[in-house]
């Protein structure tokens, strides 16, 4: 058990740690010796104070945008009794199938298609696709939290106050550290993202480490730029960790009984409606516009059939990427879980999230210097680097759900397992992976879908030869070919797509129905 | 499932087997890094492939990247190249990296009738099929009226709103500007930045964007390159091509350009495979693609479309000078457009 524990941490190390501490101190060593110098950069100029206003605003909007789209769906989910209810409750997966530079794609052409209807301004349109891509993520999590709330006191609420007060004074006070989470993880989402404001033609903060980057080429200058946002990150990661401290993220115990406020009436009606809105807007409006831009289905066939090896090369990736990280994280998440609280749990819960805010375009350059060494040549210039790549930067969001399978474990069936045997890894077979079954499933679905669709990585770690299908559809834009990214991206999302399904197939073989109840 | 350990075997025995196929080296082959689009580069590239038995292994680079992902890779992978070769699709940033040590001097006999402005004196890199930047116009909304001649016409009220341009901080746009840098000096160039902003140049994210909102009928000019425009013209769009400045200061014309890394892994292949991109079939090859890149070479075949070498004035200026007046311009327009 202990050296599986050691390897677990040596991987992690080696993957994910030291990448980002290389990151974080190489300013510090300037012409061979250590110095304070290349800190300069971070007296702001006006102008860049500006910009990162512009970009903590554009976040916050984001954010504010998404919350209020995923919270209400949540709600309208879980205490409105709506029709097709289990259809509404998976299709909020699908934008988060679709990578937020795509959804900036769409709705880019669909505004200039539109501009002399409507005009809406490159900040708003920025912030309305990033909330439509992101939206999902605080769903998972408020609906996960409405999932596990002490539903005594919202039915002594109903009694006493009636529904809408219900819904105001007790359920969402109940759920506000998971709506807190859900905001959070948007907030960075968008404070980091360069590509979705890039495409509106929004300057941004990020745009300053991308000149000091690729037009000044002062690697240095760009770290200490990312600075105030790493600050910015680590602290509402702290703030994050706070809130939801002991509670799950995500929901995956079976329900039994849900109390729905609505049943009937006007409530039901608007609220399918809604529904319907943000559904048709986050999944319809792209996949259509995709498929109109695609054109014909000899396009598909076309595309299918010259990146064929590049679809098969991206999908094994992605599909090791995920097994490795699943593992790694199955125990990162696995200890964290039975330490104790206190500074070194805290400790380790934020070295696991500190991935999740480094620019890849950073990471990348950091795993070029840590293992383009001799000892390394072997696996340098292989797929392997890919690989680490992806575990270096995705493995905070299966760590996340696989925590929040373990926090629903009762601690006690393992000290009971423990009288009949001590060998800890027959009890992690053959008690723990039984219940936390629904738990990796999400883990390596969320593991698939962000590798699959990764390009800042793999742009500069991918070795020679084959290419991804990210990075193909980046070259068929500059190339003017505007069906054929339609046609790549909605082959992405299909394959996505059809992997949540077998997921979800796997799941509902491996935990049948009975059995979750 | 009874136990997970034939998983845990099957897990080893794949990672083992993958590193030990990825350790086999292959002796006969050739790396290179290019920033010129796939479509255009890989034909060629799979030509050499055939015709030498030399692997040559590719990576490319994406306008996403502001075709500097690259470059920033060859800067990482200084300590222990991984690269033979840079065909880079434009100059500067291949002056740059002959500035910081990272590429070995090569003289190809392949590139001997190549003219001395594109080659570098100590043979670090060397230049071929240019791209010139152009003005991209839609014919439909220009039809019947003046179309400007010179890019300083762009500043007049008539273009207010009219004109978009790539961010002048990465790829030929910013090499454009440091051109402009070296040719009419520090002030005068940076005044007509200001008056490009004053009159509302649309800055927008690479110069593909900025000929598709030209096809589309946004704004009805654009600075870009010949490849962009002529992937546009070959694609049956109404657009047309203005080679600016032909009575004044001349058209900007940017090679591609090739370099061999220094302590580069497979040298002797690395010299087989520049000589080939220097040779005239090459150019030729490149002058019949979509990307109608312009021979350097007047002997060198080309279609009707592609307009000879030697019938357009060219600005005449020195590439070490652009490089050098890189940086002051890209921070420059950091200032006035980045806000």
């Amino acid at each position: 058990m202990r050296w599986i524990s050691l390897i677990v941490i040596a991987l992690f190390f080696l993957i994910v740690l030291i990448p980002i501490t290389y990151i974080l101190l190489n300013p510090f060593c300037y012409q061979g010796h250590f110095s304070f110098y290349p800190l300069k950069e971070l007296i702001l100029s006006s102008r860049q104070i500006n910009l990162l206003k512009t970009s903590i605003f554009f976040a916050v909007s984001a954010t504010s945008l998404a919350l209020f789209l995923g919270v209400s769906y949540a709600v309208l989910l879980e205490r409105v009794l709506l029709p097709a209810r289990s259809f509404m409750a998976a299709a909020y997966i699908i934008p988060i199938l679709i990578p937020s530079y795509i959804q900036a794609i769409v709705w880019d052409s669909f505004f200039n298609a539109t501009r002399n209807l409507f005009y809406i301004s490159p900040f708003w349109a920025a912030t309305l696709c990033l909330a439509l891509s992101y939206f999902p993520y605080i769903t998972l999590i408020v609906v996960g939290g409405l999932q596990g709330i002490d539903q005594a006191s919202e039915e002594a609420g109903l009694l006493q106050r009636g529904k809408f007060p219900t819904l105001i004074g007790i359920t969402l006070p109940l759920v506000r550290p998971h709506i807190i989470t859900g905001a959070l993880f948007v907030f960075v989402f968008s404070i980091i993202d360069f590509g979705v404001p890039d495409i509106f033609r929004l300057r941004v903060y990020p745009v300053e480490i991308f000149v000091q980057f690729s037009g000044l080429y002062n690697e240095k200058a760009a770290i200490v730029l990312s600075y105030p946002l790493l600050i910015i990150m680590a602290f509402l990661i702290l703030l994050q960790m706070k809130f939801m401290l002991g509670k799950n993220y995500i929901g995956f115990s079976h329900v039994e009984r849900r109390i729905f406020f609505w049943t009937s009436g006007q409530a039901k009606f608007i609220g399918t409606i809604f529904i319907c809105f943000i559904l048709g807007m986050s999944t319809m409006v792209p996949l259509v516009i995709l498929m109109g831009k695609a054109g014909s289905i000899s396009i598909f066939v076309n595309i299918l059939k010259n990146s064929w090896y590049s679809l098969c090369y991206s999908i094994l990736l992605a599909f090791f990427a995920t097994l490795i990280m699943t593992i790694l994280a199955f125990w990162i998440a696995y200890s964290l879980e039975r330490m104790s609280q206190g500074k070194r749990k805290f400790l380790g819960e934020y070295l696991t999230q500190l991935p999740f805010v480094m620019p890849p375009i950073l990471l990348g350059i950091a795993l070029i210097r840590i293992w383009n060494q001799p000892f390394s040549a072997w696996f340098y210039q292989t797929p392997l680097m890919i690989i680490m790549g992806y575990v270096a930067h995705y493995i905070p969001f299966p760590i996340r759900a696989l925590s929040s399978a373990f926090k629903q474990i009762d601690p006690h069936l393992e000290d009971a397992a423990y009288l009949t045997t001590q060998n800890r890894i027959r009890i992690i077979v053959r008690i723990i992976l039984p219940l936390i079954k629904k738990g990796i499933l999400a883990a390596f679905f969320i593991g698939f879908v962000l590798s699959l669709s990764d390009l800042g990585v793999t742009l500069l770690i991918i070795p020679p030869g084959p290419s991804t299908i990210p990075i193909e559809s980046y070259n068929f834009m500059h190339y003017g070919a505007e069906n054929k990214v339609a046609a790549l991206c909605l082959i992405l999302v299909i394959i996505q797509i059809i992997f949540a399904v077998s997921i979800w197939s796997i799941y509902n073989v491996i935990c049948p129905a009975n059995e979750r109840q | 499932m009874k136990s997970p350990y034939w998983f845990l075997i099957i897990l080893n025995i794949f990672f083992i087997s993958f590193a030990i196929s990825c350790s086999i080296k292959n002796e006969n082959q050739v790396v290179v890094y290019t920033s010129v689009d796939q479509v255009f580069s890989e034909p060629i590239l799979k030509r050499f492939e055939k015709e030498t038995g030399i692997k040559v292994q590719a990576v490319y680079d994406v306008e996403a990247s502001k075709t500097t992902g690259l470059f920033n890779r060859l800067l990482a992978e200084a300590k222990l190249p991984k690269c033979d070769i840079f065909w880079n699709s434009e100059v500067v940033r291949t002056i740059v990296l002959k500035y910081k040590g990272i590429i070995y001097p090569y003289k190809s006999p392949s590139a001997r009738d190549i003219p001395n402005r594109f080659k570098d004196p100590e043979g670090y890199w060397t230049g071929f099929a240019t791209r010139a930047r152009i003005l991209i116009y839609n014919s439909k909304l220009l039809k019947g009226k003046k179309k400007p001649e010179s890019i300083f016409e762009l500043t007049r009220p008539t273009w207010r709103d009219k004109v978009a341009m790539a961010f002048p901080l990465f790829g030929t746009t910013a090499t454009h500007v440091a051109a402009l840098w070296s040719y009419l000096g520090e002030e005068k160039a940076k005044q007509y930045l200001i008056s490009l902003k004053k009159n509302g140049i649309l800055i927008v994210n690479g110069n593909s964007v900025a000929r598709d909102l030209v096809v589309k009928g946004r704004v009805p000019i654009a600075f870009t390159d010949t490849d962009d425009a002529n992937s546009a013209i070959q694609k049956g769009k109404e657009v047309g091509i203005i080679f600016p400045d032909q009575k004044g200061m001349g058209t900007l014309f940017i090679p591609n350009t090739v370099a061999m890394i220094k302590g580069c892994p497979h040298p002797g292949e690395a010299r087989k495979l520049i000589d080939y991109l220097l040779s005239h079939e090459v150019e030729r090859n490149l002058a019949f693609s979509e990307s109608a890149q312009i021979p350097v070479r007047s002997d060198v075949e080309r279609p009707n479309n592609v307009s000879s070498w030697s019938s357009l004035k060219a600005m005449e200026v020195d590439y070490e000078t652009i490089a050098k007046n890189m940086e002051a311009a890209t921070i420059f327009c950091r200032e006035l457009f980045v806000r």
